[in-house]
């Protein structure tokens, strides 16, 4: 008879045993998080915006009601003539010369001698020279009547116009493009720092989108997880209400608070923080009536834990993914809410600033200038990327199912 | 007439000199390389088609100064908003005057800036100044084909009047001094009573209390055009209703679609439907400045007048389609006197009158340079001896103090005298305005500068055009208010008489007794010394400060080179009778 056994030493034995170190929850969650690349990223990026939006206003020159008028509307980018060795002008898209060192920094209006509106020409005084700058040119460089084929070659603005110093003519192509030193990201219609505005919105952009998550996950999935748990009657008169409270229009909500309080931040928050844990509520308690019938929840109860220990324990973290998701999805959309209100004159009141009203006020200028544009656009959408991979990698390592 | 959202404004000084209210917007006439047709394109087009074939030339219909006439006579334009109503008597706002002004036709017409037989052929002035009698033209109908009567006029008049009607502009036919229409608005005396009579069918009498200058031209005011008693109801329905919707101008309404266009076409019972060019008009009704702006530049509307003010610096520059046209009115501030005890202070008033940097606000805010405001009255409306009552007013009075760019140490003291040293102790003014992109602007420079130069704090606070002028109307603001007010008839009479105690636009609770003396004086007189009084009453508003004049409106456009001879009224209105679309290639 063969002996197909063999005797297992005491060493084999304790080799195959598990090594791992015990982990909470928590720390099981982190470890997870920290091994995803694109959720750090979001992460880190998520903290840098919002470290810029807390102390970056400190370290700029301007305060973000900051206003030199003649300094309106000039871009991040600029391009700068010579006029004589030591004198460097920047031509204005508004038809105006404004003086500038080599390296692109503002150093203001030069003097103007004259103006003359009819033959189109402005002399100025510059160091001394006088500086003659004739843009007669522009308007038949766009084409006169019949002959609008002219528009189509020379759109530029460079081939608009001339300058002379003392008399003689300057050769206007030899300009160089360099960054504005003065203002990082250019001005708004008012003279204002763009960068400096955009990180003072970043403040109410993000404070708002804050709130909108913190009351989602506080009120909306803790009201749903009851709904859904408990049903029966308690459900159905705890949905009713969420009923009421989503035909309320949001307007309307904001206009009748306006009655006791006055517009401002607080107003947006208070909001945002009535209706916004609507939708949150409904999600998680569909999500929470499919899952308290599955067997480990019949499991938890068998074993005597408490109800609402099943719903936080339990249940929650099993419905995460969906409510990760629509977390993610209620940042923007407050982001956005809050710039509606604040256009219709329901929020932050003027000179006061987030990104939805910065990007609102450049709409107007889009064609001319828009970088005013696309500085709050990249600002609203990196933080939008920022949370949707911070809340992917959380869906991940939150989700009890997944986890090995 | 209360300005709607129209803000954005530039004009440059000398423009608005050069052209003089009469020359209205005669597109051709301010570019001067296309007055003359031999330097432009179409004319070498004439040439070789008169060399090449002949009978093609025959074909070609052409303007009077040469212009290759079009073959599809469609105008579009951007009305902007929605007209609340188009009631020639309920109507109060420039939108909806626009469509008035082309659709019906008042006694008179105010063409290239004269005053031309419209629905009457003549009329007598009677010695004393005060019956006007007008003989209709024959053969004028209505577009349903019915004639035009002096009945129908009667009636309108009395319907404006009438306090059933609730007429925004009832007190207009007060302004006029037309018999017991003062005594008739403030509820006195029947509404029958007023001083209109049609004698016949084609004579209509109308007689006034005072002599009063600009009273004819008032007869083609939108609230005087002739509506039918057969077909109006009490909420003006009627006006946007195709079938219902008969009126007596060059044009007719074919049809209204809510908040996204109008169309009118050319109403062949018109008396002068012969001369008329245009077929059809597009209205549409694109609120936003920048969408507009694209619809102009692809081709989709042929004018605008709301342009992005971001644009306004380089078009002035660059676009031969971009034009100024005066436009008489004043973009001002006004207080709330009734109920803020810190404003009732004079000191105060003027203080944050000095502080204001107007030419910045013209140059660099509201672009292309508007006229900064020194007095309430501004450029456009003349006195007795044909002079500009504005020039003459500020000249005489130095600018009733007020510094065109912020005159620091004056408002400093001012503020000082009042009682708030550097602006200490001073209370957080509030600073309404409807929300719009210009407006805001504006407030916000005008609230830094308060803020840098005399160290007061204004918040902000802005409100739906609707909601706006409810709580202006209403005085529920605490602080100031933004205002604009553009003039209904070039007389400086329909400017001031806002600031008499009990007009019902006075929305600042303003009340004067030495002002409302003079405006009253001024309406039993005549010639040098009624305008005497007027300057007087100007003086005493402007002594008084019960607001804060910023700039005097323009009205900048963009219109197509393909739209020939549009015009705009001394106040502000297009007409397009005379319009043609001309073929440029």
């Amino acid at each position: 008879m063969n002996n197909e056994w063999t005797r297992v030493t005491r060493e084999e034995m304790t080799g195959s045993e598990a090594t791992r170190k015990s982990l909470t929850y928590w720390q099981d969650v982190w470890r997870r998080l920290r091994q995803n690349v694109m959720a750090m990223t979001g992460l880190i990026m998520i903290i840098t915006i919002s470290l810029l939006a807390i102390f970056g206003p400190m370290f700029s020159d301007f305060s973000y009601s900051d206003q030199v008028l003649a300094y309106a509307n000039i871009p991040p980018r600029i391009e700068v003539t010579k006029i004589t060795d030591d004198h460097y002008v920047y031509v204005h898209n508004e038809f105006r010369l404004i003086e500038v060192t080599a390296d692109g920094e503002l150093i203001g209006i030069p003097e103007e001698i004259e103006k003359n509106t009819i033959n189109r020409y402005i002399t100025y005084n510059i160091g001394g020279n006088e500086v003659k700058f004739d843009y007669s040119s522009a308007m038949a460089s766009t084409g006169k009547k019949g002959s609008t084929a002219t528009e189509e070659v020379s759109n530029k603005m460079i081939d608009k116009y001339e300058i002379y110093v003392n008399g003689s003519p300057i050769d206007k192509y030899n300009a160089k493009e360099v960054s504005n030193k003065t203002y990082f990201l250019g001005t708004d219609n008012l003279g204002r720092d763009v960068w400096t505005r955009v990180l003072y919105g970043a403040r109410i952009s993000l404070t708002v989108g804050l709130v909108a998550s913190i009351v989602n996950v506080f009120i909306g999935v803790l009201y749903g997880g009851i709904a859904g748990y408990e049903g029966g009657k308690v459900d159905n008169i705890m949905m009713r209400i969420v009923d009421i409270i989503n035909s309320v229009p949001l307007l309307l909500i904001v206009i009748m608070l306006m009655v006791v309080i006055e517009p401002g931040l607080k107003t947006i928050i208070l909001t945002i923080g009535l209706v916004y844990w609507v939708g949150m509520a409904r999600l998680v308690r569909g999500q929470v009536l499919s899952l308290k019938e599955q067997e480990f929840v019949l499991a938890a109860r068998a074993l005597g834990v408490s109800k609402g220990k099943i719903i936080v324990r339990h249940l929650i973290p099993n419905a995460i993914g969906p409510i990760v998701v629509s977390m993610m999805m209620a940042i923007p959309s407050a982001i956005f809410t809050e710039s509606f209100l604040s256009f219709i004159g329901l929020g932050v009141s003027a000179p006061e600033a987030s990104w939805g009203t910065l990007a609102n006020d450049a709409l107007g200028g889009i064609r001319s200038y828009p970088y005013q544009l696309v500085v709050p656009s990249i600002a609203i959408a990196l933080t939008m990327f920022a949370f949707n991979f911070l809340g992917d990698g959380l869906r991940d390592a939150l989700d009890p199912r997944l986890r090995k | 007439m209360k300005l709607n959202k129209k803000f954005m404004s530039t004009m440059a000084l000398v423009l608005a000199s050069s052209m003089a209210l009469t020359a209205c917007g005669s597109n051709d006439s301010s570019t001067p390389s296309t007055s003359a047709p031999s330097t432009s394109t179409p004319s070498s087009d004439a040439s070789s088609n008169a060399e090449a074939s002949t009978p093609v030339e025959d074909n070609v219909r052409r303007t009077s100064d040469g212009y290759k006439i079009s073959d599809t006579q469609e105008f579009i334009f951007n009305l902007g908003a929605d007209p609340l109503t188009i009631d020639p008597q309920l109507n109060s706002a420039t939108d909806g005057s626009h469509v008035i002004t082309n659709m019906f036709e008042g006694l008179i017409r105010e063409s290239g800036g004269e005053v031309t037989p419209g629905m009457a052929k003549s009329w007598d002035i009677s010695d004393d100044g005060l019956t006007y009698t007008f003989h209709l033209r024959d053969g004028i109908k209505w577009s349903d084909g019915q004639p035009v009567v002096a009945g129908d006029f009667e009636y309108a008049w009395k319907r404006a009047v009438d306090p059933a009607t609730a007429s925004k502009y009832a007190y207009i036919f007060g302004s006029a001094n037309i018999l017991n229409a003062n005594d008739i608005v403030d509820g006195k005396t029947d509404f029958n009573e007023l001083g209109v009579v049609a004698l016949d069918d084609k004579t209509l009498q109308v007689t006034l209390e005072m002599p009063t200058e600009y009273f004819l031209r008032l007869t083609g005011f939108p609230t005087f055009m002739p509506v039918r008693e057969d077909i109006v109801d009490p909420d003006g329905i009627w006006a946007k209703k195709p079938e219902t919707a008969i009126s007596n101008g060059p044009f007719m309404l074919q049809s209204y679609s809510m908040s996204d266009n109008m169309v009118l076409v050319k109403n062949p019972n018109y008396w002068n439907a012969d001369n008329i060019e245009l077929e059809k008009i597009t209205m549409r009704m694109i609120t936003e400045a920048s969408t507009a702006y694209t619809a102009f530049n692809s081709n989709e509307v042929y004018l605008i007048d709301e342009i992005p003010t971001a644009e306004i610096g380089n078009l002035m520059a660059t676009s031969h389609e971009f034009y100024i046209e005066p436009y008489i009115g004043t973009y001002f501030l006004i207080f709330d006197l009734e109920d803020n005890e810190v404003l009732q202070d004079v000191n105060v008033r003027k203080a944050l009158n000095y502080a204001i940097d107007r030419t910045e606000i013209t140059e660099h805010v509201t672009k292309g340079g508007e006229i900064p405001a020194t007095s309430f009255v501004g450029p456009g409306f003349t006195d007795a001896n044909g002079k500009d009552f504005y020039s003459v007013g500020n000249m005489e009075h130095d600018n009733y103090g007020i510094p065109k760019q912020a005159d620091i140490a004056a408002a400093q003291a001012a503020l000082a005298e009042a009682g708030y040293p550097n602006g200490e102790g001073f209370p957080t003014l509030e600073y309404m305005y409807n929300t719009n992109d210009g407006h805001k602007a504006v407030a916000e420079a005008i609230q830094q500068m308060w803020k840098e130069n005399l160290g007061i704090d204004v918040t902000l606070t802005n409100q739906e055009w609707a909601v706006f002028q409810e709580t202006r109307n209403n005085k529920t603001f605490t602080g100031l208010a933004r205002h604009g007010w553009i003039g209904d008839y070039a007389d400086p009479n329909t400017m001031l008489e806002m600031f008499i105690s009990n007009s019902a636009q006075n929305n600042m609770g303003y009340s004067s007794e030495e002002f409302d003396e003079q405006l009253y004086l001024s309406r039993v007189t005549t010639g040098t010394e009624r305008m005497d009084h007027l300057y007087k009453a100007q003086e005493i508003l402007m002594n008084d400060l019960p607001l804060i004049p910023i700039y005097y409106y323009t009205n900048p456009l963009l219109v197509k080179d393909e739209v020939h001879q549009w015009e705009i009224t001394s106040t502000g209105k297009y007409y397009f009778g005379n319009t043609v679309m001309i073929d440029l290639d």
